[in-house]
């Protein structure tokens, strides 16, 4: 697969604070990459070394293979923090600037394009100024979809939306990942991560925690959640299957793993012959949340 | 370069503060000029102290438009410290690179925008002087003085980059305007403590000094009294240079300054 991204023992540190430690990963082409971690994990300051606003004090970064060269900021699409627009221009005006930073040959049919995609072709004809943070936010994505850039950076890119205006620029992002574009994306909204990302990386002051392929943190092989009407006797009857093994107790549920060859329907077979109908076999999976809260506390 | 002035010109092409303030400079520059010569006309007998002729024909009007205008660089200056102001607090600025600028690219664009609008000041002050001088007298003695139009523009361009220096460093647009229009005074006031030989280096003194009082007899004669008594008095060409090496040090600073802080 083609590396887009290379970062090898990135570091910043300002003055005493050490905002991001010796963090290295890759990226590669088509990768949905979601940087989790709370407030202050250093998710902006590492994008914003990646996008040569911060300078980091050690360690180096490399994008498409031709390291941190300027012209690479024009094959991606970013959005850091706040939308940054000029407040006295429209959202066409503001997306012409763009349009000739990014060098784009007769760009206005592009503009008016992505204007129609976030729905701000009437209500963008106003000055920046007098937007609400939701049309901001959704003028920021149509700026760093402008160039049809081959990858998008995006830092919070649902901040100030309203629930249908989340899902709009999630199932947007969802669309665009779809096309195979390469997309990091950093938010401390969890579920957001969950729904879009292929890759996560979980941040916490500044230092990389997990890194890797989503779905390996999240699905264990083999695990099921069971339940029937009677939780103890669940327990008693796992307890006595050699091929089972209890890893959770919830109230009106149990969470087992299962030895490897062991699936759905044998599990099932094995409660029916104990004389046990199960009202729930399901696989199961943890949510990004757990992962999350496991990984950082 | 054609890349840059097309970023700069689409920014800046709605930008009303820009077209009114330019406005308010051509005007001002004008009601200045008209005030004077209204005051001269109004009262003859001044005259003699002030100029042999009238302070509208050539060549006596490229000094008068040029020391007039000179008042009125102020006004060109809040709108370099707006603009720079304005691009790092909206983190516009910062968006740029994000977008795939170089910092040079972009201080080179500032740069180009202060060139821009000295330009536009030379260019307003030699048609004022023009046409009134042409009106008034015809265009007899058009060539002497005319130097007078290189040396505003050279003043502008210092002035500017002044401001562009001031704006990068107080970053906040009203707080900027303050300190620089603040900074005029505080000079002149050291320059009454200190001594004129060492207070003609000074910056603002220097691009002041490049559009002296053109029409003021008296004090012209004194002033080469004065030069010819004084070996260390600096002559214009000498002024010429040391503006033009602080024009190329604020520039110098001003990229050091951007190329080093973190956006």
């Amino acid at each position: 697969m083609e590396e887009i991204l290379r970062i090898e023992g990135l570091t910043k540190h300002f003055k005493q604070v050490h905002a991001v430690n010796d963090i290295s990963l890759t990226v590669n082409r088509g990768n949905v990459f979601g940087l989790l971690g709370p407030n202050g994990s250093g998710k902006t300051t590492t994008l914003a070394m990646l996008l040569g606003i911060l300078k980091p004090t050690k360690g180096q970064f490399s994008w498409f293979g031709n390291g941190d060269a300027v012209e690479n900021r024009i094959r991606i699409g970013a959005l850091l923090e706040t939308p940054n627009f000029y407040p006295y221009l429209n959202a066409y005006d503001n997306l012409l600037v763009v349009a000739r930073i990014k060098k784009m040959d007769n760009p206005e049919p592009r503009i008016q394009a992505v204007l129609e995609t976030v729905d701000l072709i009437e209500r963008g004809k106003r000055p920046f100024r007098t937007y609400s943070l939701g049309m901001k936010q959704r003028l920021a994505v149509a700026s760093t979809l402008l160039s049809d850039p081959e990858v998008l950076v995006l830092d919070e890119p649902t901040n100030g939306l309203d629930p249908m205006g989340i899902i709009e620029i999630r199932d947007l992002i969802i669309s665009i990942a779809n096309q195979g574009k390469t997309i990091i994306i950093a938010s401390h909204i969890l579920d957001e991560i969950e729904k879009i990302c292929t890759h996560v990386a979980i941040l916490k002051d500044g230092k990389l925690l997990q890194n890797g392929l989503l779905s390996s943190f999240m699905g264990h092989h083999n695990t099921y959640l069971i339940s029937s009407s009677n939780v103890s006797e669940l327990n008693t009857i796992v307890g006595s299957i050699g091929s089972l093994n209890i890893l959770e107790t919830n109230l009106d549920s149990l969470i087992i793993e299962a030895e490897n060859g062991v699936d759905g329907s044998d599990i099932n077979r094995m409660f029916v012959e104990k004389g046990v109908y199960l009202s729930t076999l399901q696989p199961y999976q943890k949510s990004l949340e757990t992962l999350f809260l496991e990984t950082v506390s | 370069m054609r890349t840059i002035i097309n970023i700069e010109y689409a920014k800046l092409k709605k930008f009303h503060v820009l077209k009114i303030l330019l406005g308010a400079y051509m005007l001002v520059v004008a009601f200045m000029m008209y005030l004077m010569d209204f005051g001269l006309n109004q009262n003859p007998e001044l005259k003699p102290i002030f100029t042999d002729t009238s302070l509208i024909e050539f060549p006596y009007v490229w000094g008068f438009t040029t020391y007039c205008a000179s008042y009125c660089n102020i006004i060109l200056c809040v709108i370099i410290v707006i603009i720079t102001c304005n691009e790092i607090q909206h983190k516009t600025m910062r968006q740029n690179i994000i977008d795939g600028m170089t910092k040079q690219q972009v201080i080179f664009g500032k740069f180009l925008l202060v060139v821009f609008l000295s330009i536009v000041a030379t260019l307003f002050t030699f048609l004022t002087a023009f046409f009134l001088g042409g009106f008034s007298s015809g265009f007899s003695g058009f060539y002497d003085n005319i130097h007078l139009i290189f040396l505003y523009f050279l003043q502008t361009l210092g002035y500017f980059s002044f401001a562009f220096l001031f704006a990068l460093i107080v970053r906040r647009p009203a707080l900027a305007i303050i300190c620089f229009i603040v900074y005029f005074p505080v000079e002149t006031i050291v320059g009454f403590i200190i001594k004129l030989k060492v207070y003609q280096f000074f910056p603002l003194k220097i691009y002041a000094d490049l559009t002296p009082i053109p029409f003021f007899k008296a004090l012209l004669a004194a002033s080469k009294d004065r030069s010819g008594a004084s070996e260390w008095l600096l002559d214009m060409d000498h002024k010429v240079i040391i503006a033009s090496v602080y024009i190329v040090v604020f520039f110098a600073i001003s990229y050091w300054v951007l190329k080093r802080r973190d956006l």
